[in-house]
């Protein structure tokens, strides 16, 4: 198992209310993050398209952080978060890496980049969320946060 | 769940059967190797039958990416055959249906390499 983690559960009603991971910079942690989150994110309520929706964000997020910010060094960790705060859930994806700054990123949809391998994962991350932020930690590290609003109809649904 | 990919011949067009999830790791791995395999055999026409993948990532879709520029720097063709919904969609918000030819009639997808 390359990932440790925690729940913290309501009481009252059983349900798990947050969940902290963290996971090894391997690609295979974004399969685990993934599953996890599915788990989550169901049983704070998300229907089956928010936790499609959600799942995929983790992964990209998830495989951003082992590949891009952790460079895959088995050294530095990725530490997922997920807060289920009604009426939203927020998920928090930290990594060591150098940080990214999202408004430099080239735009997917563009037609000169529609033939890039890469460069998709930070648009399929905001398609499929509420809310996404990026902000630096300390010396070293990255922060991103993904909120989504649970029980509010979504503006924009990309897994019908 | 691990990619699955079968090759069979139709007419000239080499049709790949792909079944599971073509996400980082080893699924979007099969995709590429399996690709790269047909271009370095010489084979021009390729169609991939999505009908069994009902998840890609964004790695899945560089992947399908990577063997259409593959293949047409070849002067060859790749082409999507049966998406899923899920696979259709992903393709649609990230505009990349408006560059693959997709098709729901193999027999008509077959017919459009001539």
């Amino acid at each position: 198992m390359s990932a440790r983690f925690e729940h913290q559960w309501n009481e009252q009603t059983g349900s798990v209310r947050r969940l902290s991971v963290t996971l090894e910079s391997r690609v295979e942690s974004a399969d685990i993050a993934e599953s996890l989150i599915l788990e989550f994110s169901g049983k704070a309520g998300c229907d089956g398209r928010q936790m499609e929706e959600i799942g995929l964000a983790v992964r990209e997020s998830v495989a951003n952080a082992v590949c891009h910010g952790n460079r895959c060094d088995l050294t530095k960790k990725v530490v997922m978060t997920a807060e289920f705060r009604h009426p939203e859930l927020v998920i928090r994806i930290r990594d060591e890496g150098e940080g990214f700054d999202p408004e430099v990123l080239a735009d997917p949809l563009l037609p000169d980049n529609l033939l890039h391998e890469s460069g998709r994962g930070f648009f399929l991350m905001k398609t499929c969320m509420d809310d996404v932020t990026v902000r630096r930690i300390g010396p070293r590290g990255v922060e991103l946060t993904m909120i989504k609003h649970v029980f509010k109809a979504p503006h924009r649904r990309i897994l019908k | 769940m691990s990619l699955k990919a079968t090759n069979r011949i139709v007419d000239g067009v080499t049709v790949l059967d792909l079944s599971g999830r073509i996400v980082l790791g080893d699924g979007s791995d099969t995709l590429r190797e399996s690709l790269r395999d047909l271009v370095s055999r010489g084979q021009k026409k390729v169609l991939l039958n999505l009908a069994d993948v009902n998840y890609i990532d964004s790695s899945g879709l560089g992947a399908l990416v990577s063997g259409y520029t593959s293949l047409a720097s070849q002067q060859g063709q790749l082409k999507l055959l049966n998406l899923t919904k899920k696979v259709h969609d992903l393709l649609q918000i990230t505009k990349l249906l408006t560059v693959f030819e997709v098709f729901d009639n193999e027999n008509a997808a077959i017919q459009s390499f001539k």
